[in-house]
């Protein structure tokens, strides 16, 4: 596979305040990466300086596999934060203008139009659409040179159910043609819904970097029931490697440390004379899994 | 370089307050020989004696004095060209499409140098209306008329084109460094009379007369002299000095230096 961005001790400090700290990763192409963060952790910070408009404090990054700079931008489709367009000009007199700046011509325009469903709309002023179709036609400028990679700063920011629906449908889309893109969000169920890996950060730290489905926390849920219920919470907080136990409708919520699984809690109990009437792992929700990963550390 | 000067004209093309600032400018220039011919006839028609033969308003039309009248009346309106630039300019901090340029693929330097060319061609537009416009009065009410003296005093256009350009870059480094668009037209009138205050007290106060002369908005008027005290029979400098235009070539540069320093030193 090849390497489609990779960052080495990636800094950026505000006087004191460290938005983002060393950060190194790497991304391969072809692949929808997700950036999970709560509010102020530094994903628009990172992708500011991978960008060219904020100046990093030190480190490096490289694109491709070892271009920076304004021309590999060219070959990249970006939208950071915001649509940003001339409020009293048409979209396509936005788009000419992004074309004239990336060097191509326009005969993809109509295209990408169409492909986000503004083609109709194309000589309506930017000002006077909605927040969901200016959404759209950000993502139809940052595709309009037919991009190596697309990043997607919070695209879905702002909108409702249908927009949300609609945003990640052409994000979809888009992955389906084989781009790669990186979409930074601090929704979980949005990274969750289209990205295939991930990293977490918090504060400014890399927390996490793995696939999205992998288990992110390090440990593991078990519901668990028996015909003897106060029998069964007593055996289970005898059992070393259950962290915490919670009841709830189906019996209790029992969490183990990493290394165990449902297996080796049945047979400690079974050892023990208990016999359990359910048991079943809990795959954690993303949500779940990224609470967990941020509270931590 | 071709693709930059596309890139602003596709900028400015569909904004209203580009256009009505520049017709507002061109129109106060067509106004000017039109307001001095109807004066002129006015002031002959009830004033002066019939057959004096004296149709002396008419000097100002005149071929050679014509270019320096012209360019060193026109030079009071540039302010409207400078409001023109902060608004082009600044705004595209204030609307963040100067960081989207930036994302897109334009380098910081790039976005500077094509505001420079832009001014550059702005102005090289401006100068080719007024010499038509000069020759075209001067051809309708010069006394004299030859192409050997027509052209003879042509060179104050090019004064002319050094003063448009200096002043339109010193609104675009406003513009750089303030980023609100209303601020900065406020800070670009403020500083305007803030630095003819200091031209009367350093100049007549002080009788520091070079350091008068060094000042950004005095340097930019200060290469085409006042041609009217000839009509009183006073001396007058009837050429452009080359020290005044070394000054304002120096603050061509100064201004693009430090827009582009602080282009490249700010986030964005
Ligand atoms: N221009 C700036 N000056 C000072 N501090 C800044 C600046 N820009 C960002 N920060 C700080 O850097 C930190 C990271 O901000 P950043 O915008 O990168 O977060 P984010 O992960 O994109 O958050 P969000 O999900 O809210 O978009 C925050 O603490 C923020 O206050
Ligand atoms: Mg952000």
């Amino acid at each position: 596979m090849k390497q489609l961005l990779k960052t080495e001790a990636l800094t950026k400090r505000y006087g004191k305040l460290t938005a983002v700290n060393a950060l190194s990763i790497e991304i391969e192409e072809g692949q929808v990466f997700g950036m999970l963060g709560p509010n102020g952790s530094g994903k628009t910070t990172t992708l500011g300086m991978l960008l060219g408009v904020t100046e990093k404090t030190s480190g490096n990054f490289s694109w491709f596999g070892g271009e920076s700079g304004p021309e590999t931008r060219k070959k990249i489709g970006a939208i950071l934060e915001r649509p940003i367009f001339f409020p009293g000009y048409t979209a396509v007199e936005n788009l000419k203008i992004v074309a004239k700046i990336k060097g191509i011509d326009l005969k993809n325009m109509d295209h990408v139009l169409g492909l986000v469903n503004l083609y109709d709309r194309r000589n309506d002023q930017f000002g006077a659409y909605s927040l969901g179709m200016k959404q759209r036609l950000a993502i139809a400028a940052a595709m309009l040179c037919d991009p190596k990679a697309l990043i997607l700063d919070e695209p879905t920011n702002g909108l409702d159910p249908e927009g949300i629906a609609q945003i990640r449908q052409i994000i979809l889309d888009i992955a389906g043609m084989g781009k790669s893109i990186i979409l930074a969000s601090h929704l979980l169920d949005e990274v969750q819904k289209v990205c295939s890996s991930c990293i977490i950060l918090r504060k400014g730290e890399l927390v996490f970097q793995g696939a999205v489905s992998a288990d992110m926390g390090g440990m593991k849920r078990v519901e668990i029931d028996a015909p003897n219920r106060e029998q069964l919470q007593e055996a289970l907080k005898e059992i070393p490697f259950v962290n915490a136990i919670e009841k709830d409708a189906s019996g209790f919520l029992v969490t183990l440390d990493a290394q165990q699984d449902s297996f080796t809690l049945n047979k400690y109990l079974q050892d023990r004379g208990m016999v359990v009437s359910h048991l079943k792992t809990v795959k954690k929700t993303l949500e779940e899994q990224f609470l967990e990963i941020v509270k931590q550390s | 370089m071709i693709r930059l000067i596309q890139l602003e004209w596709l900028k400015a093309k569909p904004a209203r307050f580009f256009w009505i600032l520049l017709m507002l400018y061109m129109a106060l220039l067509i106004s000017v020989p039109i307001s001095v011919q109807g004066l002129s006839d006015w002031i002959i028609r009830n004033f002066l004696p019939e057959n004096l033969g004296l149709d002396n308003v008419n000097l100002f039309y005149d071929f050679q004095d014509i270019w320096q009248n012209f360019t060193f009346v026109f030079q009071y309106f540039s302010v409207f060209l400078g409001t023109l630039i902060i608004i082009h300019v600044a705004r595209e901090f204030s609307l963040k499409t100067a960081r989207q340029n930036i994302i897109d693929g334009l380098s910081k330097s790039e976005f500077v140098w094509s505001k420079v060319l832009f001014i550059a061609f702005i102005a090289a537009l401006i100068t080719l209306f007024v010499a038509l416009l000069a020759l075209l009065f001067g051809a309708l009410f010069s006394p004299s008329v030859g192409t050997s003296l027509m052209f003879e005093n042509v060179h104050f256009l090019g004064a002319y084109y050094l003063h448009l350009v200096q002043d339109m870059l010193f609104a675009m480094f406003i513009a750089m460094l303030v980023r609100r668009p209303g601020i900065a037209v406020v800070v670009y009138l403020f500083y305007a009379w803030l630095e003819s205050f200091a031209h009367l007290v350093i100049k007549h106060a002080l009788g520091w007369d070079l350091v008068a002369k060094l000042l950004p908005n005095t340097a930019t008027k200060g290469m085409i002299h006042t041609p009217m005290y000839k009509y009183v029979l006073q001396p007058v400098q009837t050429y452009v000095a080359w020290e005044d235009l070394a000054i304002s070539v120096g603050y061509i540069g100064l201004f693009i230096v430090l827009s582009m320093w602080m282009m490249k030193k700010r986030d964005l």
